[in-house]
């Protein structure tokens, strides 16, 4: 019980790191490693879930599934990072933004 | 399973995710995010849950981070000079030996896993209708690949 304590604190901080440095990042290609830490920090959630005697199996699949999702949703992601580098020049989202005015 | 092993894990993934976060350098945040990818499959083995670890593995550790690493290289954002070097090899010899310390402590203290089945009816539901669910990940993926190479296509650039 203590360890599903921790190890749900430890998922809590990690999601909030990967959001907070989504929010204030400079760079793509660190908002996209932000939004692994993220990932990471659901799963770990998902998984702590089975810990405490809970349904195994259950938690496992959703695991599972998120770790495909993730995944897609990262390629997708840094295949957009190559294209706005291609068409901008620049991987800032304020320079972007202003390119765009 | 003790507590401490618990917290010591959760101090080092959190700590290397707060570096590759912070840090400028972009090549040594994607060497930190590799690390804790390292770490969380630790937890995963740890508490029982091997295949998990494994599909972890091969998906983040392995294909993420050359997609990762490959987009750095073609942007051109790696910043390979020579002064970081030392932080690198310190910090990656830092990293292995605890890694290696925990992951002797839990060998000798991991247990065989129980082949449990499937209890309850939702879980009886989900490992009955499994074939499906595996279906859907495949049409993800697919889809995700799709995407990627519509994306990286240069025919609309014109």
């Amino acid at each position: 019980m203590l360890e599903q304590s921790i190890l749900f604190t430890c998922s809590f901080v990690l999601i909030i790191i990967g959001l907070f440095s989504i929010i204030y990042s400079r760079n793509l290609i660190k908002t996209m490693m932000s939004f692994q830490i993220l990932v990471f920090g659901v799963n770990l959630a998902l998984f702590t879930n089975s810990l405490g005697g809970g349904p195994d199996l259950f938690a496992n699949t959703l695991v599972l599934f998120s770790i495909l999702v993730g995944a897609g949703v990262e390629a997708v992601g840094l295949a957009l990072v190559i294209q706005l580098y291609r068409r901008y020049g620049s991987l800032d989202p304020h320079m972007l933004r202003r390119l765009k005015q | 399973m003790s507590s401490e092993v618990a917290i010591i894990l959760s101090i080092i993934l959190i700590t290397t995710s707060i570096i590759s976060l912070a840090s400028k350098t972009i090549s040594l945040s994607l060497i930190m995010l590799f690390y804790s990818c390292i770490v969380l499959n630790i937890i995963f083995i740890t508490y029982g849950a091997p295949i998990i670890a494994l599909v972890h593995l091969t998906i983040f550790a392995g294909a993420v981070s050359v997609m990762l690493l490959a987009t750095i290289v073609i942007t051109g954002e790696a910043d390979l000079r020579i002064d970081g070097k030392k932080n690198y090899i310190i910090s990656a010899i830092l990293i292995i030996i605890i890694t290696s310390l925990i992951g002797i402590y839990i060998s000798n203290r991991i247990s065989i896993i129980e082949n449990s089945g499937p209890r309850g009816e939702l879980l009886e539901f989900i490992w009955n209708y499994r074939p499906w669910d595996l279906l859907v990940m495949i049409i993800i993926l697919a889809a995700s690949m799709v995407t990627v190479l519509n994306l990286l296509s240069r025919r609309g650039e014109q």
